[in-house]
């Protein structure tokens, strides 16, 4: 059953792949303009760092670090996620859900493996020699069971992301436009780009607790920094882990709903 | 003529209006941000109350008018241009007895009105009672930064339409918002005042039309420049808009030719 | 054994009522009030394996929702629905292995690539076998003319050559049940004709049930044997073809344009001896059904040339709300006919 949907999303995503590259002007626009737009992130700590040593105890590289690997995660979610923000305006409006409905597969995996974001792979770029630089810069290096944490971290963070713009993609079954609610929670990552030390008490305990963002930048860079939480760094995929968890049995009820309201 | 105009306007406060919901959304993410760079100010703050000539007090004002005004200047013209040219809707307006680019310009009006009511209102209310704001040095101050910010906005305005033209070449009117996004954001003052920028990053920065989107305006009112600055403030401003309005209204009947060969 | 069976299906919608304006909005937040709307309203047949049948009603009449709830997509208020044994909502992954679907204006196809890679992807989703693939993919090149359709992206097919293409995918996976909402709307004549045909044979050959909701009564004549008439969310007929056939065939909707309704006119028209039904009369334009057995237009235009000049004159189909209109008098005049 899972090679089923294993060998299916990859048909899927030849397709999309395929597509991506006939588009190339649109490709190149999105890629470097999701760059630079998450470059202008790295330029503010840059600015800030001409005129100041630290922040709460952070050198310019621990916080990019954190910086890093945010966008990281970020990028591997709206490459293979961003479909969901189009559940409401797009599927449900125009009934394009009732389509994958009556097919033998998960309605949940045909949204998602209907349509990939090239434009998250400029957020890969930049994530990738952020966190790069800052590990050098840091002199932190890291042997192969580190390496592979890192990726542990990073997929799990990607993971942490899709399934909080799962649950509250969702909202699209009744509201039939979901962009609004998605871009609202989606705007609490900023936070999260930045160690949370910094803001106030609850913002870290929403951070972590209820929208936990934190758990896809902070905690697991300090596995590596060693700022005095690496305890809760290997929480990350646990985290991950429940948060999807709560996803598809959100996802669930709302398909359930929707299937009994017609909408 | 003047009746066209307020027409115009009207027409456009109630399209906004109608997409309440957007500027709902806007008003959160907006007054999120404020928050987010707040509480980074906040932390850079903790031990200096003065930073390149900005005191701590300043800068929680600098960042809440930044950032509103980042908003309403980068809100989404392009696609809206963009969508314009690829449905073929532009050639309605071409046709209409107006000049279009002069349309679109008090359109943009309309939208900042709205916008102002809507959600800058709003955002400015709750940042008074709850991060606290600075008042402008005097009342001439304040005269002086609601001239700058209107220039502000025709200027933001002229940037968005060449940059709206260039969906000519391309589908994703979107990328190239980004990309118009992205330059503002580093170059308009609107993450760090300028007065932080190394030297040849301010030379860079001076020679682009950026930070008359948004520092000019704001340094006014926190009295980063005062006096006989203002004015100089002020010229620039209007010297970019001739400039910006030149190089769009070149662009422009390009593209009109453009479109008029091509027929949409 | 019926391979749809259906007993008292009904469906319940829950409507919100707001009042109106700014003030009636935020108090419906506040006190939320409630309609209930019934689309379904105790429905029951049964389908048997092999069957072609005609599902159609006017629009709003609850074809739409009985479909989708025997397809699966929505969930019965109460009732019994069984498809091929199963219930859909419950075993949905299983019965949508059995079933295939064409749904009007909606594609099941991906938009950007070419048709045949959308083939590929249904293969892999139904498990079609290599060989049933292959063959079928063959069969329907050759029937529905698609072979220079395959290598072209959906986007840039017409409405017809898409309808073929949609047509195939959903008898590719050899379904027991296809449900074809609407499947030749739109189409000219001769991509009509390839698709009934198309879909016939199919029946002929693998028995696959076909159940049709069009409001094209050319398609109903030349695919379906079996008729289920919806309205107002309950059955009014469930028959043979061949009998409302009979009946309608009899008559026929005629248009006249005349220069005016004189009062002369009028009291023909009033009178008991018209030899038509009025159906409408808008302004100068009489609308008419009649018994063709009983008169012919031509004797209709020279008895009403007595009264006035006749502009224009047409034909129309006997239309699906004529139908209906026709079977609720009957009803109502108790010549019962549903079952």
């Amino acid at each position: 059953m899972i090679f089923k949907y294993v060998t299916l999303y990859i048909e899927f995503l030849k397709q999309n792949l395929k597509t991506m590259l006939e588009y190339k002007a649109d490709f190149a626009i999105g890629v470097s303009s999701t760059l630079l737009t998450q470059f202008c992130g790295i330029f503010f700590v840059w600015v800030i760092f001409e005129n100041i040593k630290q922040i709460h105890g952070w050198t310019f590289y621990e916080i990019t670090f954190v910086y890093g690997l945010l966008t990281l995660a970020k990028g591997f979610d709206m490459f293979f996620f961003d479909n969901l923000n189009a559940l409401g305006f797009e599927y449900v409006r125009e009934g394009k859900l009732d389509i994958f409905m009556i097919r033998p597969i998960s309605p949940l995996f045909q949204l998602v493996a209907s349509h990939i974001m090239p434009d998250g792979i400029g957020l890969l770029i930049l994530g990738g020699i952020v966190v790069t630089k800052s590990l050098a810069e840091l002199k932190i290096t890291l042997d192969l069971p580190q390496i592979l944490l890192l990726i542990v971290f990073i997929i799990s963070g990607a993971a942490i992301i899709a399934a909080i713009n799962l649950i509250f993609s969702t909202t699209g079954f009744k509201t039939m436009n979901s962009y609004i609610i998605m871009s609202s929670v989606n705007s609490l990552q900023e936070f999260a780009f930045y160690p949370i030390l910094i803001y106030p008490k609850f913002i870290g305990f929403i951070l972590t607790w209820i929208i936990p963002y934190a758990f896809a930048s902070f905690y697991p860079a300090d596995y590596f920094l060693h700022k005095g939480f690496e305890h809760y760094s290997m929480l990350t995929p646990i985290i991950a882990i429940i948060l999807w968890i709560i996803a598809l049995r959100v996802w669930r009820f709302g398909l359930s709903h929707y299937s009994s309201t017609g909408s | 003529m003047l009746g066209k105009i307020l027409e115009i306007i009207k027409i456009n406060i109630k399209v906004n209006l109608a997409y309440a919901i957007n500027a709902w959304g806007a008003f959160f993410v907006t007054l999120l941000q404020i928050f987010v760079f707040y509480y980074i100010w906040m932390a850079i703050y903790k031990f200096d109350s003065v930073i390149n000539g900005i005191s701590k007090d300043q800068i929680i004002t600098y960042i809440i008018l930044s950032r509103i005004i980042y908003t309403q200047v980068t809100s989404g013209f392009i696609p809206r241009i963009g969508r314009k040219i690829h449905t073929g809707e532009i050639t309605m307006d071409l046709l209409k007895p107006m000049d279009f680019q002069l349309f679109m310009l008090f359109g943009r009006i309309g939208d900042f009105v709205s916008f102002f009511a809507m959600t800058a209102f709003p955002i400015l209310i709750i940042c008074l009672f709850t991060l606290g704001m600075q008042a402008p040095l005097n009342f001439a101050t304040s005269i002086y930064f609601l001239l700058s910010l209107f220039m502000a906005i025709i200027l933001s305005f002229f940037v968005e339409f060449w940059i709206g033209l260039l969906t000519f070449y391309t589908n994703y009117s979107w990328g190239l918002q980004t990309f118009q996004e992205a330059l503002v954001s580093m170059f308009s003052g609107v993450l760090i005042p300028l007065s932080f920028f190394p030297g040849w990053l301010r030379t860079i920065t001076n020679l682009l039309p950026f930070q008359q989107m948004s520092y000019s305006p704001v340094s006014i009112y926190l009295g980063i420049v005062k006096g006989s600055q203002v004015y100089e403030v002020l010229g620039f401003q209007l010297l970019w808009i001739v400039i910006l309005f030149v190089l769009s209204r070149l662009f422009y009947s390009f593209a009109i030719k453009k479109i008029t060969v091509q027929g949409g | 054994m019926a391979i749809i069976d259906v007993e008292n299906l009904r469906k319940e919608y829950k409507i919100s009522v707001k009042k109106e304006g700014l003030a009636g909005s935020i108090l419906s937040l506040f006190n939320p009030k409630f309609e209930i709307k019934e689309a379904v309203k105790g429905v029951s047949f049964q389908i048997r394996k092999g069957e072609m049948v005609g599902y159609i009603g006017a629009n709003g009449a609850g074809k739409s929702t009985t479909i989708k709830m025997l397809t699966g997509i929505l969930t019965p208020t109460s009732g019994k629905l069984l498809v091929n044994g199963l219930v859909p909502t419950k075993d949905r992954i299983k019965n949508n292995m059995k079933i295939g679907a064409v749904f009007g204006q909606r594609t099941q196809l991906w938009w950007d690539i070419p048709v045949i890679e959308s083939y590929k992807l249904i293969q892999k989703i139904y498990e079609i076998p290599m060989e049933t693939y292959k063959e079928n993919l063959e069969y329907f090149s050759k029937t529905l003319g698609l072979d220079e359709l395959l290598h072209i992206p959906v986007r840039q097919l017409s409405l017809g050559q898409k309808m073929r293409c949609e047509i195939a995918a959903a008898f590719i996976h050899n379904p027991e049940i296809v449900y074809l909402d609407e499947p030749t709307i739109g189409l000219d004549f001769m991509v009509k004709e390839k698709i009934r045909k198309f879909i016939k044979q199919l029946n002929k050959d693998r028995e696959t049930t076909v159940i049709l909701t069009t409001h094209d009564l050319q398609d109903i004549e030349e695919i379906c044997s079996r008729i289920i008439i919806i309205d107002k969310g309950s059955i009014m007929f469930d028959g043979d073809l061949e009998e409302i056939k009979e009946e309608f065939s009899k008559f026929a909707v005629a248009n006249i344009l005349l220069k005016e309704i004189t009062p002369e006119l009028q009291t023909f028209l009033n009178g008991k001896n018209v030899g038509f039904e009025i159906l409408s009369i808008d302004e100068n334009n009489l609308n008419i059904k009649f018994d063709r057995s009983q008169i012919t237009i031509a004797g209709i235009f020279s008895n009403l040339s007595k009264y006035g000049t006749i502009l224009d004159l047409s034909i129309q189909d006997v239309s699906i709300e004529t139908i209906v209109k026709t079977l609720y008098e009957r009803k109502s005049l108790g010549a019962g006919y549903a079952r």
